[in-house]
């Protein structure tokens, strides 16, 4: 193919490449000129996060054929030229938390200093500043920040964050809204994401996939492939068996039954998009031909894409994912308490439905991205992952390819999203198996249309749930009868299979249920992995168990917060029939302040009002409890997390977690947590994370965990290293070391002066005098430890009834939404949500808000516009971000959060877990809000999505 | 994913153009097409810019008669031109609908229009403005087609070895009217989009998104057309003869996007009304 010299202007400076025709902008900027910031989320042109200058017009470099640069003059953020406003809109980001994982930012930042430009001193309303970055999606922040940020660099409003220089430096640093020091890098476009360590001529994976959904493979013909020049392997499911055992479980607990699957598929598909070749080649645009030409023959099985159906599978061998199975459920619970069957029959009123939600997912804006390096002298492999998991992974890929965990390295650096979806290890193997069979390092990054066909589900259930009430509405028995679709596989590919199980094991909620009945099953189709998403089930419990309630209540004409007072928990601890204990809390105290927060009379007179004009407005109001950091006994959620705290001999602290940053910002409250309880200066500390060499185990990032697990280990840290600071702090200012003082980088004595500092005493221990001198007396001689947090309140032990706690903490709150219903178009416009939540002590109440609304926009994006939805082929019919749904920032409403705080028992620190309000209650509050809204109509509002044509014919339904 | 091999030409003129297409294909902005390479949807051996073209300028040209935009005219160019959004306002809505600020920014009038894809939105706002296309050939004659006889299935038009030299919208296209779409968001894909016209002799309405081609219906202005709820019904009736021909897909049945097009209508009706 021919190649053209282009030559462009590069943030002001020229730059001259040969490129071939067919070769992207966004390719050539990131590996022929190193501009890292332009990064691929998407193939259609619909993310932005590829958005540079071009001209002085914001243009997608994913569009645009790098030939038509030729003397073009190119700016991106990089830039040492970048113009005021563009710093003024970096700035705004930063101080306003206006950005998570990073991975968008460097598109949305040239999208807010283009409108910027293009309005200058304008005041903007909402509307032009959404119009302005409509292009651009951020999967992480919900919008408002966001919004907010660019206001703050027009001068139009104030930041939300307070900077490290400019606090007072005697308080706490726990509580503060703090600026992140993640954001530092990230608003310049320098955030350390996998695919930025990919180097020119390193190799590239792509994989031929199933065409179709349920399979027998029966001829591979590869010699296309083979042929093609720059193509250096072509391997088969088959041929690949010999390099690698299957799939390595996420888990493996109860009696659930695993595939046992490869990464590749052998012998037969069980769904579209399933790898079945694996290409390695010189560059991914010939990876993708190689893939492309690759013929499979296949003889069709019968597809299964309803999860109802496929549980009759059993007669039908054909209809068997994993004929060895004998069955397509891939694990069955059920739980039993009192006296379910008598009740039901005795009850004053017997609420049914079939409540259930559609499939979506994590969608994190950074697919699947691996590089992969094997050193066959030295038999050492180091990977540079997009994972929640770094020591997971090792582990994984260490069982899979039976190389010693010793001998694997993974790194993680930053990581664009992850939500649950990056739990697992699964299209990963494919850097791996490349850098062994091609002895050089291979780059694997998965499409987004990769990602839609074969990446991560989440949701997709279907239940019919019962509750009996007596005649004051007090639930005496309930039951769930759930089935889930895990697609092909809930344990291996994904994690995803306890999510349904949460879901019946929360549903009886934070209410006084005594008798209780639930049969989950998980079953499979052919359809693409299930996989964790934020919320894990819990969502499903809040819905099953608020949506019955709402019935009751209409019902029986109590009103719906009257309704759910009489059936709430009474005292703390409390136990769930089900085993939960949930240890305190304030639920009650939320759903007052939250029904105080939204003025409710005032808004009933306001949707009296719109009713009379035509108008549909809803409004609902639903508890939540958020179960936080999961453990679970046969997987990979264990029951602690570790960390590594070491002060170096310049005084200065290191902070070294298991824990992986996805955009959460650890890096900025480990800081404060450990500046507050070491006493050290927070500028001296430094936090980092994703290194499997580095850092002792630790459990990653999942299920809310870190503000309890990695805290409590840093406390646990501090506490084996304070007593040592003490010794020797004493000896050099010949003091008791009950009389040393530290705080704020000083180490005192108040009867002696002058005072040390870190770097003073750190030198005394490593070098002058020396530990044997001020540390003889310690228990040990180094300024470094290990500190490890176990919760107390998980129990594995089964009691009388099998019931175990698996989520030692409880975080709790309230959610409101207002919305609008157009009856003639069914479409649902979200005019507000609140929230009240109570996560314990707030360590900063900045990135805590940006969690709660993250998730809050995310389960909205699920609620009413995302969906991965299937043909009766099992074809999926989502391929690019716009037909799945993908919110933008016109889907963001207004948020107003507010908090209670009941002070964790089970950390000094006494902070809960944090992360998934939004994705627990949003679903609920907005189905019930809709339904509100209808009410007039008789509308039942039972299942997602609330998409348009739904909403639609729900109407036209209740009409009939 | 990315794209299949091609080769890339830049012409300065026609002439070398159409050689160049003889087993091309034109990009002007290149923002449906770009997705479509990408997605490995479509393939071609060439691509063929339009950009350098002498013949072709991203000029909007107002005569006595027309107003002329060029075959490079970008959306965002569009949006900028006050003319258009003086009289012609439903075409400066519909652009300021269409896609994101970096969308509009390369992609052009014409090549929404040529794309020809049912739910476009300028070619919906320029079949209800009775637009005629100019088109070219080898030979450099020009032919030009009223825009309602342009497209001739999905994704599919009338030009045959040719290209589109430019639009031409009548400066009387008319008195009033109005643009709307129905998407799940804004500047999202439209399920359905309308755009009605009126002027002294009656009203012109296109609907997009519910067959494989837009759909236009005209009604003249008699005494028995003249309100609103009449020109409604007469334009859902013959919308309707066209039912049989409505597509389902996951956002909505053939059903739903005919009421979806009714109520686009009904209020770009009301609207049309209080503007006369």
């Amino acid at each position: 193919m021919s190649s053209h010299s282009i030559s462009f202007q590069l943030n002001g400076e020229s730059q001259t490449v040969n490129v071939s025709p067919r070769e992207l902008l966004t390719d050539v900027l990131r590996d022929k000129v190193s501009i890292k910031s332009v990064r691929f989320g998407c193939e259609e042109g619909a993310c932005g996060s590829c958005t540079i200058e071009m001209d002085g017009q914001t243009v997608k470099s994913c569009m645009i054929p790098a030939v038509r640069a030729n003397g073009k003059s190119i700016s991106t953020i990089e830039g040492s030229d970048l113009s005021e406003i563009t710093r003024k809109v970096q700035a705004a980001f930063a101080s306003c938390h206006a950005l998570q994982c990073g991975y968008c930012t460097s598109g949305m930042i040239m999208s807010a200093a283009n409108l910027l430009k293009k309005n200058s001193g304008k005041t903007l309303t909402d509307d032009e500043i959404k119009n302005g970055i409509a292009g651009n999606i951020c999967r992480c922040t919900g919008y408002n920040n966001i919004i907010h940020a660019v206001k703050v660099a027009n001068g139009q409003a104030e930041p939300l964050a307070e900077s490290e220089t400019t606090i007072n430096k005697s308080d706490s640093w726990i509580g503060r809204p703090l600026q992140r020091r993640e954001d530092k890098r990230l608003v310049a476009g320098k955030g350390r994401f996998a695919d930025n360590y990919g180097e020119y001529g390193d190799l590239h994976a792509a994989v031929a996939r199933s065409t179709k959904a349920h399979a027998k493979i029966i001829k591979i013909d590869t010699r296309t492939a083979e042929k093609m020049s720059g193509v250096r392997r072509v391997i088969t499911g088959e041929e690949a068996k010999k390099y690698w055992q299957p799939l390595a479980p996420t888990m493996e607990l109860l009696d659930l039954k695993l595939p046992k699957r490869y990464a590749l598929a052998v012998d037969k598909v069980v769904f579209y998009g399933e790898p079945v070749v694996l290409v390695v080649a010189d560059d991914p645009y010939i990876a993708e031909d190689a893939a492309e030409s690759i013929k499979v023959q296949y003889e069709d099985l019968p597809v299964n894409t309803d999860p109802t159906a496929t549980i009759s599978a059993i007669d039908e061998p054909e209809r068997l994912l994993y004929p060895e199975w004998e069955t397509n459920t891939q694990v069955e619970v059920r739980f039993e308490h009192g006296e379910v069957n008598s009740l039901f029959a005795s009850a004053d009123l017997v609420i049914e439905e079939k409540i259930g939600s559609h499939r979506y997912s994590a969608m994190p804006m950074e697919t699947r991205v691996a590089r992969a390096d094997y050193d066959k002298d030295e038999d050492h492999l180091i990977i540079r992952a997009s994972t929640q998991i770094a020591h997971q992974m090792r582990m994984a890929i260490g069982q899979v390819f039976g190389i010693p965990e010793s001998r694997i390295e993974v790194l993680a650096g930053d990581v664009g999203g992850g939500f649950g979806a990056k739990l697992s290890v699964d299209s990963e193997y494919f850097a791996v198996l490349g850098t062994m069979l091609c002895h050089k390092p291979v780059r694997w990054n998965e499409t987004r249309t990769g990602w839609m066909h074969a990446g991560p589900g989440a949701r997709d259930y279907h239940t019919t749930s019962r509750a009996a009430f007596d005649r004051n509405g007090t639930v005496i028995a309930m039951e769930t009868d759930i089935v889930a679709d895990m697609g092909c596989d809930g344990a291996e590919r994904g994690c995803g299979i306890g999510m349904p199980l949460n879901g019946g094991n929360y549903a009886p909620g934070p209410y006084t249920i005594e008798n209780y009945r639930t049969n989950i099953r998980c079953v499979v189709t052919n359809k693409g992995p299930y996989n964790a998403y934020r919320g894990y089930g819990k969502d499903l419990a809040n819905m099953l168990i608020e949506r019955l309630l709402d019935q009751a209540a209409d019902k029986l004409e109590i009103d719906p917060i009257e309704i759910r007072k009489r059936n709430l928990l009474t005292k703390y601890p409390f136990q769930l029939v089900t085993g939960p204990i949930i240890e305190n809390g304030t639920l009650r105290e939320c759903l007052e302040k939250l029904a105080k927060n939204m003025k409710l009379p005032e808004l009933r007179k306001e949707q009296a009002n719109a009713l009379r004009e035509g108008r549909h407005l809803g409004l609902a109001l639903v508890p939540y409890i958020e179960p936080a950091g999961a453990t679970f006994p046969g997987s990979t959620s264990q029951n602690y997390e570790s960390i590594t705290l070491r002060i170096a001999a310049d005084g200065s602290v290191h902070v070294i977690t298991g824990i992986q940053s996805l955009g959460q910002g650890i890096e900025t409250v480990y800081a404060q947590v450990c500046a507050d309880q070491l006493g050290c200066a927070i500028e001296d500390v430094t936090v980092s994370w994703g290194d499997t060499k580095a850092s002792p185990f630790g459990s990653g990032t999942f299920s809310s965990r870190g503000a309890m697990f990695a805290v409590g280990a840093i406390i646990n840290a501090t506490e084996k290293l304070l007593p040592r600071i003490k010794i020797g702090a004493s000896v050099i200012l010949e003091c008791d070391p009950s009389e040393v003082v530290i705080k704020n980088g000083t180490i005192s004595c108040p009867k002696s002066e002058p005072a040390l500092s870190f770097k003073d005493l750190a030198f005394a221990a490593y070098v002058q005098p020396g530990a044997e001198i001020i540390l003889a007396d310690a228990d040990g001689p180094l300024l470094e430890a290990l500190g490890v947090y176990r919760h107390p309140q998980v129990n594995w032990k089964p009691d009388d009834l099998g019931r175990m706690q698996f989520y030692p903490a409880h975080a709790n709150g309230a959610a409101g939404a207002l919305v609008e219903v157009d009856i003639e178009t069914g479409k649902v416009d979200v005019k507000k949500i609140w929230m009240v939540a109570d996560h314990g002590v707030i360590l900063n109440p900045l990135i805590l808000q940006g969690q709660i609304k993250g998730s809050i926009v995310q389960q909205l994006g699920g609620t009413i516009y995302e969906n991965l939805e299937y043909d009766d082929e099992g074809k999926p019919l989502a391929n690019t971000l716009k037909e799945y749904g993908m919110p933008t920032v016109w889907a963001a409403p207004e948020i107003e959060i507010d908090h209670l705080v009941s002070k964790s028992p089970s950390t000094s620190v006494g902070a809960k877990g944090a992360g998934e309000d939004g994705s627990i209650a949003t679903s609920t509050v907005l189905m019930a809000a809709v339904e509100d809204a209808l009410r007039v109509h008789n509308v039942k509002v039972m299942s997602c999505p609330l998409s348009p044509f739904k909403v639609k014919e729900m109407i036209e339904k209740a009409m009939e | 994913m990315r794209p299949a091999p091609y080769t890339f030409e830049e012409p300065t003129n026609l002439t070398q153009a159409f050689a160049n297409l003889k087993d091309g294909m034109p990009i002007a902005g290149g923002q449906n097409l770009m997705p479509a390479l990408r997605m490995r949807q479509i393939d071609t051996p060439c691509l063929v810019s339009l950009e350098k073209i002498d013949a072709f300028s991203n000029d909007i040209l107002v005569t006595v008669d027309a107003i002329q935009i060029g075959a490079l005219t970008t959306i965002g160019e569009l949006l900028n031109c006050a003319v258009i959004e003086k009289e012609v306002p439903w075409l400066h809505t519909a652009a300021s609908k269409l896609g994101d600020t970096q969308v509009k920014n390369l992609a052009t009038v014409v090549g929404n229009v040529c794309w020809s894809d049912p739910r476009a939105n300028m070619s919906i706002a320029l079949l209800a403005s009775r637009a005629e296309i100019k088109v070219v050939n080898e030979k450099r004659l020009e032919r030009s087609v009223p825009i309602r006889d342009f497209f001739t299935g999905f994704q599919e038009n009338c030009l045959n070895d040719e290209l589109v030299g430019s639009i031409l919208i009548p400066r009387n296209s008319g008195d009033a009217g109005v643009y709307d779409e129905f998407s799940r968001q804004p500047n999202d894909l439209a399920l359905v989009n309308v755009c009605v016209v009126s002027n002294q002799e009656g009203v012109a309405a296109a609907i997009g998104g519910t067959c494989a081609t837009p759909i236009v219906v005209t009604l003249e202005y008699t005494d028995n057309v003249r309100n609103n709820d009449s020109i409604l019904n007469r334009i859902i009736s013959l919308l309707e003869n066209y039912a049989d021909q409505f597509t389902t897909d996951q956002f909505g049945s053939s059903g739903y996007k005919l009421e979806l097009a009714r109520v686009l209508l009904k209020r770009a009706l009301a609207i049309v009304g209080e503007q006369l």
